[in-house]
């Protein structure tokens, strides 16, 4: 693909996501969504979140998709420290400790 | 209202400590698929989703048409639409020229501080995304 292109594929790929993101807030604005559409998007973050990071973790595209061990435990680890103490630095900082400190070990 | 906003960044203030390393990566797997410092740059500036560029960069490097990559770029993106609606009854009242601005730096981090504060979970497992990387690459390996 020549610089030009690739320019253009930056170009359409910016602003086609920022109509996604504007689709919905720029739109609705201040009407009142319907109770149902509500009571759908209240779930989406347990549904969304989760879906995300659970592939990491347990099927990490870094192994080819095989179980690590080390992750695991690191995961565990931020999660326990999370609801915890509620400070996304520290559970950031201990998961990715645990992470690799159980690398460094040879887990 | 400063109040408001001085409190806002520094609840977003941690996600830093995430980006950086995510926006590091993104720098390194960019210029190893070739492309020039500037357009690196320009993707993480026009396009601000962390896994869609790695998608859009990853599926360049494979020579499929243009078409291709952008459409599987803005599938990754997506979900982008649902965190905008989930937002709307927190922010809808701002006026239009806010809300435009706002929505710029509308992704999963800041979808999920706002209204459920699960921000933690995800920011956790972001952590381990730089180093899964790393790892694949070999890095620190002899």
């Amino acid at each position: 693909m020549s610089v030009a292109w690739v320019w253009g594929v930056i170009a359409v790929l910016g602003a086609a996501t920022y109509a996604i993101r504007l689709a919905f807030l720029g739109w609705i604005g201040n009407r009142s969504l319907p109770g149902w559409a509500l009571r759908h998007l209240r779930y989406k973050g347990v549904a969304v979140l989760p879906g995300l990071v659970a592939p990491l973790v347990v099927w990490p595209g870094a192994a080819g998709g095989a179980v690590e061990t080390a992750r695991l435990p690191a995961a565990a680890v931020a999660l326990g420290i999370g609801a915890w103490r509620r400070d996304v630095v520290l559970t950031v900082v201990a998961g990715a400790a645990t992470l690799a400190s159980l690398g460094a070990l040879g887990v | 209202m400063r109040s408001a906003f001085r409190r806002s960044a520094a609840t977003g203030l941690p996600f830093v400590v995430v980006m950086v390393p995510f926006g590091a990566l993104f720098g390194v797997i960019g210029t190893e698929a070739g492309l020039p410092l500037a357009q690196v740059m320009g993707v993480s500036i026009a396009v601000i989703a962390g896994a869609a560029q790695f998608t859009a960069v990853q599926v360049m490097g494979d020579g499929v048409p243009v078409a291709v990559v952008i459409l599987s770029a803005l599938a990754v993106n997506l979900r982008i639409a649902m965190y905008s609606a989930s937002i709307a009854p927190w922010l809808g009242a701002a006026p239009l020229w806010q809300r435009a601005a706002i929505v710029c730096l509308l992704a999963a981090l800041t979808f999920a501080w706002v209204p459920w504060n699960l921000g933690l979970m995800f920011a956790a497992g972001l952590a381990m995304v730089p180093g899964a990387e790393a790892e694949r690459r070999g890095w620190g390996r002899a």
